[in-house]
């Protein structure tokens, strides 16, 4: 039952005579008579007080939609999706629409209307929407306006970082770095002393599990203790920065804040290709710190960098790895609602991209403007807009340039080619013509005539035969084929007569009318005739500059034939080329594409609102896809299956070569239906438009003039497809001379493509962006994407950037977006990386809530530190090492982590930091510590990832056919694969996130699952006999030093006296449990993976404090 | 003493082995665990808090103390079970006369009408169709709701969205946040336990995943073989074994308290152990059914020859003994008999067919047994799919998923018995009367079990998330009567 205020206020019936009421409100005046008045008041405004007040009447507190239903100006005017009736237009009115439950909102929400009421409506609406005419109740009261500036002023965040000297203290001889006077004046102000130094053992545990992950080595901790030098620390702080462990680290906090996992979740739980190039990408910035605004810009739009960064030893591309981030995200294998899944998964880009680089949650932002914060709608299709300027690629990278090196020599070939080719051909003269209408004429004698006719002395019987061979070959049975009228005609022997000549030219020009109608039915989307790509993009070295062009030698056959002009070919210099071309975005407005295409493995493809999963899945993108093998031969391919369902969507064209095979493509079109086969003759057109064709010779004469005409044209370099054809077919037979010492050239510059392109690498994949077609997107009206608003220019944060931001003219914009980012004017980039350092050392940011540092978040701690750490940063260069080298150095953090009472009472929660907290290790990292002492890790770097080994618990659809070894192989757990449907249980059980968003704070919780994982689980009763067989393999040691080892290396110190004589006892036990003698025991590895086990569960094994 | 398990005497093994690791290695961490117990917080807990099972305030008295889901995976089709359409019999054959929206497949056939019967049950009449002759017998108890909606076509999405509120991976699972909302009645078994019938729905695991609620709350798998939880069973090949481990460990961990001070977290994790342990006996005591009675057994078709069916009752068995234990939030999920979960795109009647003859018996054999033992009034039952199915055919013998209009039933734990409510159209496609959202039925959930689904938040990354995210109503024309004015605050400690 629909619940209803009523608010129906009596109201009095005109009963007098027919009364006019005018009304004029939609730009048209509607006259209504009385009995339409009462139609209104009897059965429309009762049903309009029932159904639709309460959300939408005159007491509502929230308008919905702001839509407001009390009176016809109101109605007219409409809500934020526009007019809700177009009155005496049922059919384009929005409310009829709801109400008939229609695809952009359905009202009433809960029960659809009964019939009659429906009826009721749509007759209103179609009588012009009658109304008495009184004055309009008065409108809501505004909502109170989003005002951007007023937010920006408000609140913390937005203000310009400011400089902060270190403030005063009373103890002077107590700060180490600037940074320690800010913690210390705090804690002076509430009278408390910060904590001792914490003993070097601790000291060097905390640091090595900060900086690297990895629990200390007892040689590091022996050389610490013994090291009396005042820098003793500092060298320890510098060792561990310089550990090629530091980036493994670090990278894996980063991975928590971009949603890194290798699988795309959702059903089937598909492979999400290269991701493990990236987290090396991470590894590898770290280690080099990369100054972290360059890391920025690398993230935002490194595939823009005009000079990008170059990995050190392989020089390749590093910058355009990092825009790999953008597509670390869930997706969806076949969704019904294509739109909706671009917009959901733009929505997790920007919230990634803002919370990881702003701590800003822009996001929110999507349906309505931020609640708390100074962020728009607006704001959020602008920055939408960058991306659906771009687009997701798999970028080629080239280690070693040896790809672009080959390519380039192999250009320079192809160069040599087209150039001797050019000379080769005989300048076209009278002779020349003279020699090919002799050919024709004593060809077609031969053909239909007299075949054992003799032959003119002059003429050349094997060339002769070569002519009438080729005007046999099929090619000439084509209409197509300029020579092919010629043939028509030839039959007749004897002098032409003029109707025959006017026949076959009347059949040429409706031959030419029919091609007109096919183009005007299928579209040329396009024909590759220019000099370049024009608005294509190319991927990749396999596509060359540009289409073929005329004058060029085709490199492709190796022989001595020129290319034909105007395809878009892969393989024009090397098999081993891979590329991409893109076109530009466009409109689907027909069902079918059609491809005139050729090649050997490769693909084409149809990216629609950027859904790229169709890969894996053409459940419902049916022919999305088309694999092309044709074997060399040119071939009309069709693109049909659901396209007609999606006529009007957004989509581009992928031309793919991802192998050693090649594809060419010179004309797609747009069709209804089937594409009828082209008819046109344009040469055979030039023929017989010549004037004065009155004989058989008049008509071979013609001809030699055309062959002669594309001969030279051809040596001009601007023959079109048509006679590069006829070329190439006169030159495939044999008809023209080509000078046999170029032959033999063109035969040694093909062996020469070969010998350089046999040995070039195959270029290396890498997920990244790249621009697209730059264009603007529409608010989505309640994030909606069924009513789209106004256009939000692509622009950065007005908060930021101001509302005068510069238009972008070319491509996303991204790079300018970048730039902006970093510079020192936004207050955000700098601090939210400082704070999250900060975080990782001690706990908890300066800002609690490190991905949000709006109204919603917390407020900093120690503000001015906030702002000096930030500055220091910036002037830094953006060190990330030189800021962790500053922290980690501080007395603050060299404190101990021993509670007193009076900093527990005075700061319970310890937000003035007086102690270091103590910390839980974050899962990854217990495993990594149980490797190291175990003696099981295996240091190997990068590279593909080790599988997730499989339990019978993880269970479900697209589990992998194959585990991955218990162990991992050893690795640390940085790479070990990130399943997003199948996350290794331990990781989860310790918090790791799942991911989806970004997650700068992970959770800490307690649960049995990680005791029990701790007591029972097979890896780890695994690693406690690993290391028992390790110490029992050096017989050397008494059992108290052995003891006493295990300690150091499991726990970080020496054992007690009362430990270990605890620790004797309990040998003793387990010797009588397994009824051994006590010397037994103490060589019985069951008896040492035992206490083996109990050191990893100790406590202190899994915190560091 | 710790009531776990719910006034029902214990076999005499189990509480020795209880008392005798009471008195064993961590007397010290249990005293405190017994404390920590009685303690309430209506806040919601603090990440590291010691004791996260400890139950909570609710924001009013509930009606349902626990929940057993019981998920179709798959999408049973509304018209073939609970509601009949003479219209889509009458025109089966015939081309779909409504406007048919975009479906997962595309593969549109004619009207379908059910090959199944339905009849009229119980004192309020209420049709159940032949696949659920069990059920059937219960309808009075049941709230049918034929008014059902979805937002997504698509089984991960429809999962996810089901179970956490929200269309995509990454939220917290409604068991989580009543977990997390409730805390827990026994503090030796997980709060929220998903019973698996061998599959596991579309979407993976994270459909009952804590997501951004701490891993307290994530659902424990439990699954149909021997070892129904990872590490459950002690890796020592004696007891002694590892109650020695244990003791020189708990040594250890008090040095480390006295080096390190007495810190909240170092204690929590210690105690943690304790829970650990007694997890280890808890659960093999739970899955072992030699207590049960014969007539028990067969009632729900432990001894049936129809497939899936023996696997079904057993997890049906188990949930109303993690009930008498005081689990919070018990899904079961469904096993395999040979066809696709309820997912028939084709031969809906063989796939229906089997689907429903695997977990007929057993639920009616759980409601009957719930009731019996006066546990169906504080124990909200709940049947459903993501979504239902198409009226029209899919193909030529199946039908396609339908998020426009579906039914489920909610029994017990506060639900007024025997009624219907909402309706679809005639075909049963759309529907049209009390329209009722996934977020509603969280809401009404959790208001059964004395929470109000907008008070009930976690603060992550900037908001105040929900399970009903910004929607849900309760929907109160299927609460069973009492007057509003008791609501007063309550807590579940019972």
């Amino acid at each position: 039952m629909l619940r209803v205020r009523c608010t129906t206020k009596p109201f009095v019936l005109v009963t007098l005579a027919t009364v006019i009421v005018l009304v004029i409100g939609d730009g048209q005046a509607w006259s209504f008579t009385d009995a339409d008045l009462e139609f209104f008041e009897r059965q429309v405004r009762p049903l309009l007080v029932a159904r639709c007040y309460e959300c939408h009447g005159p007491e509502t507190d929230e308008l919905k939609g702001g839509l407001r239903i009390d009176s016809r100006a109101a109605i007219l005017t409409g809500g934020e999706t526009g007019p809700a009736i177009v009155p005496g237009d049922p059919n384009s009115s929005l409310l009829i629409d709801a109400i008939n439950y229609g695809n952009v909102v359905q009202m009433p929400p809960k029960s659809k209307l009964p019939d009659h009421e429906i009826a009721i409506l749509t007759k209103w609406v179609k009588m012009g929407a009658p109304w008495p005419q009184t004055a309009a109740p008065g409108q809501a009261d505004p909502k109170r306006a989003f005002n951007l500036q007023e937010r920006r002023e408000e609140h913390w965040c937005w203000q310009p970082v400011r400089a902060n000297d270190p403030p005063e203290v009373r103890n002077a001889d107590w700060p180490k770095r600037p940074l320690d006077f800010f913690i210390l004046t705090r804690l002076e102000a509430v009278d408390l002393e910060p904590a001792e130094t914490a003993d070097r053992r601790t000291l060097i545990r905390r640091a090595s599990f900060d900086l690297i992950g990895l629990p200390p080595s007892p040689e590091e901790v022996e050389a610490f203790l013994h090291d009396d030098s005042p820098e003793a620390f500092e060298k320890v702080v510098d060792q561990l920065l310089e550990s090629e462990h530091f980036g493994e680290r670090w990278a894996r906090h980063w991975m928590d804040l971009v949603r890194y996992a290798e699988t795309y979740g959702h059903e089937h739980d598909f492979e999400l290709p290269y991701a493990s190039q990236y987290r090396d990408y991470l590894i590898r910035a770290f280690n080099q710190d990369v100054p972290y605004n360059q890391f920025v810009i690398e993230h935002i739009a490194g595939d823009l960098l005009e000079n990008p960064r170059r990995h050190p030893t392989e020089d390749y591309n590093e910058s355009i790895i990092g825009t790999g981030f953008w597509w670390l995200g869930e997706a969806a294998g076949s969704p019904v609602d294509v739109v909706d899944d671009e917009a959901v998964r733009v929505d997790n880009q920007l919230d990634v991209m803002s919370k990881t680089f702003l701590g800003l949650t822009v996001a929110c932002a999507r349906c309505h403007n931020h609640k708390f914060d100074a962020i728009s709608t607006k704001d959020y299709y602008a920055l939408s807009g960058y991306l659906k300027s771009s687009r997701r690629v798999e970028a080629f990278i080239d280690p070693g340039g040896e790809v672009r090196q080959a390519t380039d020599r192999l250009q320079a070939i192809r160069g040599r080619g087209d150039e001797l080719l050019r000379q080769s051909l005989p300048p076209p003269n009278d002779d020349l013509k003279q020699m090919m209408a002799r050919y024709l004429l004593a060809s077609q004698d031969a053909m239909f005539t007299t075949p054992t006719a003799e032959v003119k002395d002059d003429l050349d019987p094997d060339r002769l035969s070569r002519w009438v061979a080729a005007l046999k070959e099929e090619a000439t049975e084509q209409a197509t084929h300029p020579l092919h009228p010629w043939l028509a005609m030839a039959r007749h022997r004897g002098p032409l007569q003029p109707q025959q000549l006017d026949q076959q030219r009347r059949h040429l020009v409706s031959r030419a009318a029919k091609d007109a109608t096919r183009d005007e039915q299928t579209p040329v989307f396009e024909k590759f005739d220019g000099e370049d790509f024009g608005d294509w993009f190319v991927n990749g070295e396999a596509f060359g500059k540009g289409p073929t062009r005329a004058g060029q030698w085709d490199s492709r056959q190796r022989g001595t034939m020129p290319a034909r002009p105007g395809i878009a070919h892969s393989g024009m210099l090397a098999d081993r080329h891979q590329g991409v071309l893109r076109s530009r975005d466009f409109t689907i407005t027909h069902p079918h594409i059609m491809y005139r295409v050729a090649g050997t493995g490769g693909q084409i493809r149809l990216i629609m609102d950027s859904h790229f999963m169709v890969v894996h899945s053409d459940l419902l993108f049916v022919e999305f896809q088309l694999k092309v093998d044709t074997e060399g031969a040119w071939t009309w391919r069709q693109q049909a299956g659901d396209i007609g369902r999606y006529l009007g969507h957004r989509a581009h064209l992928e031309i793919i070569d991802h192998g050693d095979g090649w594809v060419a493509v010179d004309e797609i079109r747009l069709a209804g239906s089937d594409l009828p086969a082209a008819e046109d003759n344009p040469l055979a057109r030039r023929v017989f438009d010549k004037p004065d064709l009155s004989s058989i010779n008049d008509l071979a004469e013609a001809y030699a003039d055309l062959i002669a005409e594309s001969l030279a044209r051809w040596r001009n370099s601007n023959a079109d497809a048509r006679e590069t054809d006829l070329v190439r077919w006169l030159m495939k037979h044999e008809l023209v001379d080509v000078d046999p010492d170029v032959r033999d050239q063109l035969a040694d510059l093909a062996t020469q493509l070969s010998d350089e392109s046999s040995p070039m690498p195959h270029p290396v994949r890498v997920l990244a962006m790249a621009d697209g077609t730059g264009q603007n997107q529409h608010v989505y009206i309640r994030g909606n994407h069924h009513t789209p608003g106004e256009v939000a220019p692509r622009q950065s944060l007005v908060a930021f950037a101001g509302d005068n931001q510069p238009v972008v003219k070319n491509g996303s914009g991204r790079l300018a977006f970048a730039h902006q980012l970093v510079n020192p004017s936004n207050p955000l980039t700098a601090r939210v990386m400082v704070n999250r350092l900060w975080h990782h050392l001690f706990g908890r940011g300066i800002v609690a809530s490190v991905d949000n540092f709006g109204v919603l978040g917390q407020r900093p701690t120690h503000p001015e530190l906030l702002d000096h750490l930030a500055n220091q940063f910036v002037r830094g260069n953006w060190s990330v090492k030189r800021m962790l080298r500053e922290i980690c150095t501080s007395s603050t953090y060299q404190m101990s982590s021993l509670p007193t009472e009076k900093g527990s009472s005075v700061d319970p929660q310890n937000l003035l930091l007086h102690r270091i907290r103590i910390r839980r290790l974050q899962g990854e990292v217990i495993r990594d510590a149980m490797l190291v002492i175990s003696g099981r890790l295996n240091q190997t770097q990068f590279g593909k990832s080790v599988p997730v080994h499989l339990t019978e618990f993880m269970r479900g659809r697209g589990r992998p056919e194959n585990s991955g070894p218990m162990d991992g192989d050893g690795r640390r757990s940085v790479y070990i694969q990130v399943q997003r449907n199948f996350m290794v249980p331990m990781m989860l059980a310790f918090d790791a996130p799942q991911p989806f968003n970004s997650i700068g704070r992970r959770n800490v919780s307690n649960v049995p699952a990680q005791a029990l994982i701790m007591m029972n689980d097979p890896f780890v009763v695994e690693q406690a006999g690993v290391w028992a067989k390790r110490l029992l393999a050096d017989k050397s040691r008494s059992t108290e030093k052995r003891i006493y080892n295990m300690y150091v290396a499991g726990i970080g110190r020496p054992p007690s006296d009362a430990e270990m004589a605890d620790t004797l006892d309990f040998l003793g036990q387990q010797s009588r449990a397994l009824g051994l003698s006590e010397d037994e025991g103490r060589s019985d590895e069951r008896i040492w993976k035992d206490l083996c086990h109990v050191l990893m569960n100790v406590k202190s094994f899994i915190f560091v404090y | 003493m710790s009531h776990c398990g719910r006034f029902r005497p214990q076999p005499l093994s189990r509480r020795e082995m209880l008392s005798r690791c009471a008195n064993g290695f961590g007397s010290v961490a249990l005293t405190a665990l017994l404390a920590e117990s009685k303690m309430g917080a209506s806040a919601a807990p603090a990440t590291g808090t010691r004791y996260p099972f400890a139950p909570r305030k609710t924001h009013f008295q509930p009606r349902a103390k626990r929940v057993i889901y019981l998920y179709m995976d798959g999408g049973p089709s509304q018209v073939d079970t609970f509601d009949p359409k003479p219209r889509l019999q009458q025109e089966s054959g015939k081309p779909f006369a409504m406007q048919i929206e975009p479906t997962q497949f595309n593969n549109i056939g004619t009207t379908m009408g059910s090959p199944w019967k339905f009849a009229q049950y119980g004192k309020s009449g209420i049709p159940v169709s032949e696949l659920f002759p069990h059920v059937a017998r219960h309808v009075d108890d049941m709230a049918v709701i034929r008014s059902m909606t979805s937002n997504f076509s698509s089984h991960t999405n429809g999962n996810y969205f089901l179970h956490t509120g929200n269309g995509q991976q990454g939220r917290p699972s409604m068991g989580s946040w009543i977990a997390y909302g409730l805390g827990s009645e026994c503090q030796e078994l997980p709060a929220f336990v998903i019973l698996n019938g061998g599959l596991i729905p579309p979407g993976g695991l994270d459909c009952f995943n804590n997501s951004f609620l701490p891993a307290t709350y994530q659902g424990s798998i439990f699954r149909p073989s021997e070892t129904p939880v990872a590490n459950i069973s002690r890796s020592e090949a004696s007891d002694e074994l590892q109650r020695n481990k244990l003791q020189l460990l708990q040594k250890l961990d008090n040095s480390v308290l006295d080096r390190v001070g007495r810190v909240d977290q170092l204690e929590s994790a210690i105690a943690n152990y304790e829970l650990a342990y007694r997890m280890q006996v808890a659960v093999p005591d739970l899955m072992n059914l030699d207590d049960e009675t014969e007539s028990t057994t067969r009632m729900y078709g432990l001894d049936a020859k129809t497939k899936g069916t023996a696997t079904f009752g057993r997890q049906c068995l188990i949930a109303r003994r993690m009930v008498e234990r005081g689990v919070r939030f018990i899904e079961l999920t469904c096993g395999k008999v040979g066809h696709d979960r309820w997912d028939q795109h084709t031969k809906l009647k063989e796939g229906h067919w089997d689907n429903a003859m695997a977990v007929d018996q057993p639920i009616g054999a759980l409601l009957t047994d719930l009731k019996q033992r006066g546990l169906l009034d504080d124990t909200l039952v709940i049947w459903s799919g993501e979504f239902g199915r198409t009226p029209f055919a899919q193909g030529s013998n199946g039908r396609d998923h339908n998020p426009f209009g579906f039914s489920l039933w909610m029994a017990g734990g506060g639900i007024q018995g025997g009624i219907i409510h909402g309706a679809t159209d005639e075909y049963g496609y759309k529907t049209v009367q009390n329209r009722v959202e996934i977020h509603d039925l969280h809401a009404t959930m959790l208001h059964l079990l004395g929470v109000d689904h907008t008070k009930q938040t976690f603060r992550f990354s900037g908001r105040d998330m929900r399970l009903t995210d910004v929607h849900g109503h309760v929907i109160h024309d299927i609460l069973a009567t009492r007057s509003l004015s008791n609501v007063r605050p309550h807590t579940t400690d019972p």
